[in-house]
């Protein structure tokens, strides 16, 4: 008979509290894995994925993906406008799901810094990315919504602004560019106020649907 | 008519006054058309001290007093030199009050300057809406606010009728206001849909006041005359409440930004459990225990139209208790809405997890379950209903799905021993990765409780509660009928075990944001991830088929023979002494909550979002147009960090 409870060390077999490792890509990330299974950490390689991907939170979750580690160096350029914001869009959506990623590489987009806080930075390229010790910053930049208007709440510069959007074209196109969408159609507002980054052309909305809540909840 | 209806300070500044938005929509059902205007003394005052003190006395300050001071009466004692017209009344008192219990005043006594001034101002703004009737909606520590106020409308303009109702004036407390108080003319018992309508309608019409149900009135000589009660408002006519003017006020108010407006709505009123179980220490449904509650279609509507109209998604339902039907009728209703609502709702502690699903789903993210202990033996004493081991599981249970838990221990109970603690706080450490208390209090007696009502519970000599002192100037029997809260010889646990069960609630506390337990398949085993603060930072690895069926079957608290039982029923026997000594071994690990012969295993599916980090660093270095270094991708080695 097996021991009834043994001990291992502390990421023994994963690097973190997770049962699993899957060496996977951005367009399998939140394929459904075995009912049942435990939570995993998901490795990728590959990073050029995420310029089609369809990561969703709610598919990381289904999926049980507890983590995700980039191997290879990532750069957010100009240049490559698909990728970019397909990326940032699979960092907002592991956000919001609470899920912490490791990555490095380097950020050479057209915008102040202060509008990305929310999302996990790359890591110093110095060394191999390594997995975060949880979720970053939870609810830096999130919104909520409710019937005929939606509820910013934004503190990545340190104050904390709510604003309610309600004209429909507005939220229409918050919703619209949550997957990269061409720039020409967003209102000059959500630009102006940070909440949708234009990238050569196309565009993405930066704060997430709020999906899970804190604990406290009163804390965001 | 012309009619103010008034909400003074400590009313919560983020919240309209629920009172006040009821009578507002029920003035309504009166017989002719009137006037109605909302005053909200409680945002005027915050705005005051702001402007007086050039913004160093903030809304932070006041909700220390509304939070914190509420048990002190910290609030009443602010406003009590407004009301005896004495700048330093019973200063002294109320110094060595706080002392005694080691106690922040916070700004109280420079807040205190000011409530004089401010008293004046508000009779003025009220009078100058020229109210024919002016009603104040008092409940906790509004009372010496609004007499404050009171007494320099009836100064100022005599003609002006004075009503008072609310929590503070249910059962005796009522009458003993109006006796106490000679510049009120009225004060109603009891809930007030009927009583204040009828009211109205009597002094519109210039009738006699006999017939108001629940009306302490003055008699020929001034005398105080008190009418009999009538029943319980029935269910329909508990209007949907108009917040008209709060969210005009909250619009206007230079607090504006400072401030997160939350919505206050009742579904229910009473206790189905108090009907059956009144909670021993439990006063807050003072007369009016029936449970009643509105029908789920009418919820979901009236809920829909007040988020529609203020554009506000957080929610504060004030029931004493969810309905049970509303898990089958209301959440699926809120849940098919479709939109992001933060609700907080009191439940009952027993939920099943499928429950805690649908309250998720439907948007209540924080609920108060009254757990109040974790040990049976002292909840069977307050007649709470629930086991130990259901409170620890609903606490494991609302970590996975993200529901914040209210909670406060309470100890001092009649007839609880240090015996039945001392295991318990044993066990804290364990539980550190669950949501601690927020407070830990030995009980007062609650008007109303039955620990007030049946002396021989335990609390057989009683006095009103030491805080009154620094309030009320009375005559000692009219304010034993004015108090709410008492106080008597201390029982229950005391000395090294009280000492023992507070600084074990602290360290938990104190631990907790650290802290994670977490367990997920490993193919055919369990693995629980050990990361609380206190334990060794390691991987329990939970093997062989019997022990993971008996991991699995611990999710519910269960005996050890019940636990045998199941097992050799699902054909995966052990013998008792290897199953008790396998159970020794997950208690040794922290890995499961014992109490009163029952076992519940603690290891949360996920870890619990943190969202407190404070300020943003500036961490997303941008290269803006720099050329890259490489045109390849370098790749990296993975790599991984030891968790």
């Amino acid at each position: 008979m097996s021991p009834s409870l043994r001990f291992r060390a502390p990421g023994a077999a994963t690097g973190g509290p997770y049962a699993r490792r899957i060496d996977t890509t951005a367009d399998d990330l939140d394929a459904v894995r075995e009912p049942g299974a435990g939570a995993a950490l998901a490795v990728i390689a590959e990073p050029d994925g995420f310029a089609t991907a369809e990561v969703t939170g709610a598919g990381l979750e289904r999926a049980g993906v507890a983590a995700v580690l980039i191997t290879e160096r990532v750069v957010l350029s100009p240049r490559d406008p698909v990728m970019s914001l397909g990326f940032l869009r699979f960092l907002r959506e592991a956000t919001a799901t609470g899920v912490p990623v490791g990555w490095c590489g380097r950020c050479e987009l057209d915008c102040a810094p202060v509008l990305l806080r929310h999302l996990p930075p790359p890591q110093p390229m110095t060394a191999p990315a390594t997995i975060p010790d949880g979720p970053h910053r939870f609810g830096l930049c999130h919104y909520r919504a409710g019937p005929g208007f939606v509820l910013v709440t934004d503190r990545r510069t340190g104050r904390e602004r709510r604003t309610t959007l309600r004209d429909p074209e507005v939220i229409g196109a918050l919703t619209a560019c949550a997957r990269p969408a061409p720039a020409e159609d967003v209102p000059p507002v959500l630009i102006a106020a940070g909440l949708v980054l234009p990238v050569a052309g196309q565009a993405l909305t930066l704060p997430y649907r709020l999906r899970r809540w804190p604990i406290p909840c009163t804390d965001i | 008519m012309r009619i103010c209806l008034v909400s003074m300070p400590w009313h919560l500044l983020e919240t309209p006054c629920l009172p006040v938005g009821l009578l507002h929509a029920r003035i309504g059902a009166c017989r002719e058309r009137h006037e109605v205007a909302d005053y909200y003394g409680n945002l005027r005052w915050a705005e005051f001290l702001g402007e007086r003190t050039a913004g160093e006395i903030s809304s932070a300050d006041y909700a220390y007093v509304a939070d914190r001071g509420i048990w002190h009466a910290m609030g009443d004692w602010i406003f009590a030199s407004a009301l005896h017209d004495d700048p330093r009344w019973q200063e002294e008192t109320f110094r060595a009050y706080l002392d005694r219990r080691g106690l922040d005043p916070g700004t109280s006594v420079r807040m205190r300057e000011h409530a004089q001034e401010f008293c004046d101002l508000a009779a003025a703004e009220i009078l100058a809406r020229e109210p024919d009737l002016v009603g104040f909606s008092s409940t906790f520590q509004q009372n010496v606010a609004s007499l404050s106020v009171a007494r320099r409308i009836k100064r100022l303009r005599p003609a002006t009728k004075i009503v008072f109702g609310g929590g503070n004036c249910d059962g005796p407390m009522g009458p003993a206001l109006h006796r106490g108080f000679p510049f009120l003319d009225y004060v109603i018992s009891g809930e007030g849909e009927i009583a204040f309508v009828a009211l109205v309608d009597a002094l519109a019409a210039g009738r006699r006041l006999d017939d108001v149900p629940g009306l302490a009135h003055r008699g020929d000589g001034g005398e105080t005359v008190v009418n009999g009660r009538a029943g319980m408002v029935p269910i329909d006519l508990i209007p949907q409440p108009d917040y008209t003017e709060w969210w005009q006020a909250i619009q206007a108010s230079p607090l504006r930004g400072e401030l997160t407006p939350v919505l206050i709505y009742e579904a229910a009123r009473g206790c189905w459990w108090g009907e059956k179980h009144h909670c021993t220490f439990c006063g807050l449904n003072g007369t009016s225990m029936k449970f009643r509650s509105k029908p789920a279609p009418r919820v979901r509507d009236e809920l829909a139209e007040l988020v529609r109209t203020y554009e506000i998604l957080d929610v504060v339902t004030v029931d004493n208790i969810l309905d049970t039907a509303y898990f089958r009728d209301l959440l699926p209703r809120l849940r098919d809405l479709g939109w992001d609502l933060r609700l907080r709702y009191e439940v009952k502690a027993n939920l099943q997890p499928e429950q805690l699903d649908l309250l998720r789903d439907a948007g209540v993210c924080h609920i108060q379950p009254g757990i109040e202990s974790l040990n049976s033996q002292v909840l069977r004493l307050m007649d709470k209903g629930v086991h130990g081991t259901q409170n620890v599981r609903l606490l494991r249970d609302a970590n996975d799905r993200d529901l914040t838990v209210d909670w406060n221990y309470l100890y001092g109970f009649p007839g609880e021993t240090a015996a039945d603690y001392r295991p318990v706080i044993g066990q804290f450490p364990a539980l550190v990765h669950l949501q601690p208390p927020s407070g830990i209090t030995r009980i007062l007696i609650e008007r109303f409780s039955p620990h007030f009502e049946r002396p021989e519970l335990g609390f057989a000599e009683r006095r009103p509660a030491e805080m009154y002192r620094h309030v009320y100037d009375l005559d000692p029997a009219e304010l034993e009928d004015l108090a709410y809260q008492f106080e008597s010889a201390p029982q229950g646990i005391g000395g090294a075990t009280e000492e023992a069960l507070r600084s074990g609630v602290a360290a938990w506390q104190r631990d907790h944001l650290d802290s994670a337990l977490t367990w997920q398949a490993d193919g055919d085993d369990i693995v629980v991830f050990d990361r609380r603060t206190g334990f060794p930072r390691q991987e329990h690895i939970v093997g062989g088929a019997a022990r993971v069926r008996a991991y699995r079957l611990l999710e519910r608290p269960r005996t050890l023979p019940g636990l045998g039982r199941e097992l050799a029923s699902a054909g995966l026997a052990l013998a008792e002494d290897t199953l008790a000594r396998w159970l020794g071994g997950l208690r040794d690990a922290g890995l499961v909550f014992e109490d009163g012969g029952r076992i519940v295993a603690l290891a949360t599916r996920r870890p619990s979002l943190r969202a407190r980090d404070g300020l943003p660093a500036d961490d997303w270095l941008i290269e803006a147009g720099a050329e890259p270094a490489d045109t390849g991708r370098p790749v990296a080695a993975s790599g991984t960090r030891a968790g």
